[in-house]
């Protein structure tokens, strides 16, 4: 019950931190119709800004880490991430008004990991003074990659059977020239090439490699919490907007997208306190682990998987994603795994 | 001094522009023009207006002109079979007059 209450009163303590206000206050001025917008590039700034500050110091705090412990922690992120996809893929497709496809897709976009919402987890954890070890955000990409080739690999082979079908029904029906299919490595290299894992890794390279505690502490720690809070107001912004888009396709896509985030989270919860007691993974290690496993990609993920499975209809993947999901795992995910974890350890 | 030619315009999504203008150079296109966008198609609205996270899908608008329309058709064969089977795109062939040929 005691954990209930501390649950309740984080969730309330939670409407007051410039994240969770912040999303709220960017979501109420859409619903209101205002034209405020803020420009893409400022956007992409941010996250820049953010993943460079998240790697700086897990670069520079891994130097005198004991990296032989990240090993457990990188294989259950990645098994996470092939968990989550085929989760997804079960559950969604057996959902009526669902096409295999779409639900590939979706969950491929739940299995990949949010560079906003790693950042509100990272700065709800310092604030609530919860230790973790210094190499969680190079977890963030052992995640990703596998979710997102996984998703691309599955929605390739349901395409091509959906193609075989059609045509054992109707005789007359072309089959489509074998386009130039996207190899795995070539996914891989895309997606480390993306703008979200490219600023991570640049920032671990030069915490780890150079020298950078003067920018570090008069510019990319000082700005990170304003940032974050600017960021905050634009995922607001933008969930509300595809709320209209989510409209437009099964109302299953929401039902999921509000109970994924929790159960992926409660997951990756159960795997990090494996890991807690085979290896010592710290509480507020298994924290941000279950929070990467509960958010959905945003930036880098949707167009790696527009391209990958073309058929896949957007507003179905983006909309669970970014109108629902994303809310939900900020909102409940992110007091709920570090209430657990105050209960827990 | 006007000369017929054919321009071909593509309209897609921006995360698909790389395989077209990769087609469009194999074919030996000797320029081409984008166009960035937003619009409203089958089943998703491009938000042009207001902000949208993910740049690459924006509509865009890849143009072309040759002076052949056998080229013409050749390129806009080949678009429709290797790209636009899975993706949604339009393409679309005029005839153009233009004046300097050897820009073409």
């Amino acid at each position: 019950m005691d954990a209930l209450l501390g649950f309740f009163e984080l969730f309330i303590a939670g409407f007051q931190t410039p994240t969770l206000g912040f999303l709220l206050g960017g979501m109420f001025i859409a619903a209101m119709g205002s034209r405020l917008t803020i420009p893409d590039q400022v956007y992409k700034f941010i996250v820049f800004v953010l993943l460079m500050k998240i790697g700086l110091r897990g670069g520079m705090e891994i130097r005198n880490a004991e990296l032989s412990e990240l090993l457990l922690p990188a294989f259950l992120a990645a098994l996470i991430g092939v968990i989550i996809v085929y989760l997804g893929k079960v559950a969604l497709a057996r959902l009526p008004g669902i096409k295999m496809v779409d639900a590939i897709a979706t969950a491929g976009l739940f299995g990949a990991v949010s560079a906003s919402t790693f950042a509100a987890g990272m700065l709800h954890l310092d604030d609530m003074g919860m230790e973790y070890e210094a190499w969680v955000s190079a977890l963030y990409p052992f995640m990703d990659i596998p979710a997102l080739v996984l998703a691309i690999v599955l929605g390739r082979l349901a395409t091509q059977k959906a193609n075989k079908e059609q045509a054992l029904n109707n005789p007359d029906h072309i089959q489509p020239a074998v386009r130039k299919q996207q190899s795995i490595s070539y996914i891989i290299k895309d997606s480390l090439q993306g703008s979200a894992l490219s600023a991570l890794i640049l920032g671990l390279l030069l915490g780890l490699l150079t020298k950078p505690e003067p920018v570090y502490e008069s510019f990319y720690n000082p700005v990170f919490r304003g940032f974050l809070s600017i960021l905050m107001i634009i995922m607001g912004i933008e969930a509300w907007q595809r709320l209209a888009e989510l409209r437009r396709v099964a109302h299953w896509y929401a039902v999921y997208a509000a109970i994924a985030p929790l159960m992926h989270g409660g997951i990756a919860f159960g795997l990090g306190y494996i890991a807690h007691h085979l290896t010592g993974f710290s509480p507020g290690g298994v924290v941000l682990l279950s929070i990467l496993a509960s958010s959905s990609s945003d930036i880098s993920g949707p167009p790696t998987l527009r391209a990958g499975i073309p058929s896949a209809n957007p507003s179905a993947f983006i909309g669970s994603s970014t109108s629902i999901g994303t809310p939900i795992c900020i909102a409940i995910g992110i007091p709920l795994f570090t209430e657990l974890a105050l209960v827990v350890f | 001094m006007k000369h017929k030619a054919t321009q071909i315009s593509v309209v897609t999504e921006k995360v698909f522009e790389d395989q077209i203008l990769e087609l469009l150079e194999q074919e030996g296109a000797k320029g081409y023009t984008i166009f960035e966008g937003g619009g409203n198609g089958s089943f998703h609205l491009h938000q042009n207006q207001h902000l949208s996270l993910v740049d690459e899908f924006k509509i865009v608008k890849v143009e072309v002109i040759v002076l052949e329309a056998e080229v013409a058709d050749k390129i806009a064969t080949r678009l429709m079979e290797e790209c636009f089977v899975e993706q949604p795109g339009i393409v679309s062939l005029s005839e153009v007059q233009i004046f300097r040929t050897q820009k073409f």
